[in-house]
């Protein structure tokens, strides 16, 4: 295992803003109409955590970039998850239940403990970390409900 | 009979009513679109065009100008609704997906061309009457306009089968899993309305209003929709207790 060193946010390295990650997530201008109604312009690209749990991975893990972008993709797919809209707390409890698994048939030696450490380091950075800025269905669907009226604004 | 038939079908009408209400209301709190678009899918589609069917239905004997005016307006509702369905699939499950984008166009220049030839070929007179079709282009109408509820109970049963999945992993309620189910099945039900009205159409050319059961099948299905949907707005307080 190649001994840990602290893994670069993405965005971090590439502009000065305070807002981590905030340079993939940036946004068109929004059209006046649109915002009345509520639509919201959203830019795909894969979440801050993806980005830097599979640098991470890459890093401390003999994988390639492909190997640990993939693993992390097949993990997500089994928890039912994606990778442009996994936050930081879901990545977390994969990290703790589903990737040690996963690393493991991949070869990596010490899966387990190189997965807590990562998991400790989201906990600690995790808030941090920009959430992928456009709601997922779930958050769709969570709204969708009578006491939602009731409901104080977020 | 058939007012046993029919008062499912009433109460989708009064479900889809109650919960469109309800959905603006959750709009005008939080501004965003999918409230607004369900909303006026079920306003549209499982309300307004509903009640305007009725209308036709009891005005057969009216004169045929009424009822091409009728039917006309009835699809423009009807299909007021089906777009913004289709505006919810794309805009909740698959947002900012190019494909998704065009998948959604192309289902609107289908609806649009399939009304347009009902329209062109007076076959859109044939909701309000008793003769059979004589073209494919009712059966092509209803398939366009089924398109929306299956395209959106697709994603919700796909979605559902994620959400199990990350609910094994204790990262989302019970209630959140269960309603994205319930909006599958009712939708679900009603785009099986949809195909079973187009192969009740091929078969007999008629509508299903001339076949007691063809109306009992449609009446089953209005009544799971109009539940499922009824469960997923508002579930029992017994149920939430049980689910959280």
């Amino acid at each position: 295992m190649i001994p840990a060193a602290r893994v670069p946010f993405v965005g971090e390295a590439a502009c000065d803003h305070p807002t981590l990650g905030a340079c993939i997530h940036a946004r068109a201008p929004p059209i006046p109409l649109f915002v009345a109604i509520g639509y919201q312009v959203r830019t795909v690209g894969e979440s801050t955590v993806f980005e830097w749990l599979s640098a991470a991975l890459e890093q401390r893990a003999p994988l390639t970039r492909l190997e640990a972008r993939g693993t992390v993709r097949l993990v997500l797919k089994g928890a039912g998850l994606e990778p442009a809209s996994v936050r930081a707390n879901q990545m977390q409890v994969v990290l703790e239940r589903m990737m040690p698994a996963a690393l493991t048939r991949r070869g990596v030696e010490d899966a387990e403990d190189l997965c807590r450490e990562l998991a400790t380091e989201l906990r600690e950075r995790g808030p941090q970390l920009p959430d992928a800025d456009a709601e997922t269905p779930y958050d769709v669907f969570e709204r969708l409900d009578n006491d939602a009226i009731k409901r104080p604004k977020r | 009979m058939r007012l046993l038939a029919v008062a499912p079908l009433a109460l989708f009408m009064i479900t889809s009513l109650v919960v469109s209400v309800r959905l603006v209301m959750l709009w005008q709190r939080t501004r965003k679109l999918p409230e607004l678009l369900l909303a006026t899918a079920m306003f549209s589609s499982g309300f307004l065009a509903y009640a305007v069917a009725t209308a036709l239905k009891l005005l057969v004997p009216g004169s045929l100008e009424l009822r091409r005016w009728l039917s006309l307006t009835m699809l423009t509702i009807e299909c007021v609704g089906i777009v913004a369905l289709i505006g919810f699939a794309r805009q909740v499950f698959h947002r900012g997906k190019k494909w998704a984008t065009a998948f959604a166009i192309l289902l609107c220049a289908l609806l649009a061309l399939a009304v347009s030839a009902e329209v062109l070929t007076g076959e859109i007179l044939r909701y309000s009457d008793s003769y059979p079709i004589t073209g494919p282009y009712v059966p092509l109408g209803l398939a366009a306009r089924g398109s929306g509820p299956a395209w959106m109970a697709f994603e919700c049963f796909r979605y559902h089968a994620k959400l199990r999945r990350q609910r094994a992993l204790g990262l989302v309620p019970r209630l959140v899993v269960d309603r994205v189910l319930a909006w599958g099945i009712g939708i679900g039900a009603s785009a099986i309305a949809y195909a079973f009205a187009i192969g009740h159409r091929l078969l007999y050319g008629t509508g299903l209003r001339d076949h007691d059961w063809a109306l009992g099948v449609a009446s089953l299905l209005a009544l799971i929709s109009s539940l499922c949907i009824a469960f997923a707005f508002f579930p029992p307080k017994s149920y939430r207790r049980w689910a959280s």
